[in-house]
């Protein structure tokens, strides 16, 4: 009986030390690039992240060696410019940051043209950007493919979700 | 003591035109790359402090078996497999080491869906020996992109 008691308190311990909580880090990001575009090149629309991981942390009684994984859960694209979307075929939204870190591939919206001035993009489920948002030079890149010849640039913002896992 | 000064400034002077002839940043690499089998065009360029290739020509851009622009289909995530191929980054996270030759990055076949570790090295200014490969260099095959002239 003894030893079932100690058995469950062990149990219980390790269980709280392997808890992790999840938090929400919004991001806006906004894509600007002068024009002109020629049709079937793809345009890289380039962002220089400066959020820190550990400031976000900071404010929730966190630190960065509790990070356990962070990865993408929503992905949305808005644009003021009046052809809307229209004028591209797909687009690609990408992560790249120095140090160790690998690029990957984030989001995607294929097609495009016909989402209007507000498009959700498919979001890659298994991507972890731990690494990426470690690095201070970190870099987020839109991939638009122009449909035809366009001599005015292009705007349009993003507004990001990732999810945060921290253990305890 | 006087011949000494003199050879000095005479390796001095020799290592400051080497280097004036051959720059120091692997920004030469930066441009647009016809793939050995003349199937693809990749631009690279770098983005913060690394280099990265993405396709912007196929030649043949049209996968018969949707009739529409070739994608990703060999993605290991699913929800990735719509990106398309024209503007898909092939090489990643390369770094100039030194000696015309970057390193630490990846190459993607997009035939298959496999990524390999791979090194670049600057034969000539238009002329690039990609070397892909399984865990050692030995192990790998190598590709020779020229360069596309630009207007």
């Amino acid at each position: 009986m003894k030893n079932i008691f100690k058995m469950a308190v062990v149990a219980l311990m390790l269980a709280a030390c392997g808890q992790k909580e999840k938090n929400v880090l919004e991001i806006n990001a906004t894509f600007t690039k002068e024009g002109p575009f020629m049709a079937e090149s793809p345009e890289t629309f380039q962002f220089e992240l400066k959020t820190e991981i550990e400031d976000f942390l900071k404010a929730k009684g966190l630190k960065a060696d509790q990070v356990s994984a962070v990865k993408i859960i929503s992905a949305e694209l808005t644009t003021t410019d009046s052809a809307k979307f229209s004028s591209f075929g797909a687009a690609t939204l990408s992560m790249m940051a120095g140090g160790d870190s690998k690029a990957k591939e984030i989001g995607v919206r294929n097609p495009i043209k016909d989402a209007g001035a507000s498009v959700k993009m498919d979001v890659a489920q298994d991507a972890d950007m731990k690494e990426h948002f470690k690095t201070k030079d970190k870099f987020l890149t839109l991939d638009l493919t122009p449909l035809a010849d366009r001599e005015k640039g292009f705007e349009c913002k993003a507004k990001l979700t990732f999810e945060v896992e921290t253990k305890k | 003591m006087k011949n000494l000064r003199l050879l000095g400034t005479l390796i001095a002077v020799v290592t400051l035109f080497a280097f004036a002839n051959k720059p120091m940043n692997g920004d030469r690499l930066n441009g647009v790359w016809q793939t050995g089998n003349g199937k693809a065009k990749v631009k690279i360029e770098k983005i913060g402090t690394k280099y990265y290739g993405k396709i912007v020509w196929l030649k043949e851009p049209i996968d018969p078996a949707t009739g529409k622009a070739k994608v990703d289909k060999n993605n290991p995530d699913a929800k990735l497999r719509t990106v398309p191929l024209k503007g898909y980054r092939v090489l990643k996270d390369f770094t100039y080491k030194n000696n015309d030759e970057w390193g630490d990055g990846t190459i993607y076949d997009p035939e298959n869906g496999s990524t390999y570790k791979c090194v670049i090295k600057m034969k000539d200014a238009n002329t690039l020996d990609i070397r892909g490969y399984i865990g050692v260099q030995a192990l790998g095959r190598t590709d020779t992109w020229k360069r596309m002239k630009t207007n």
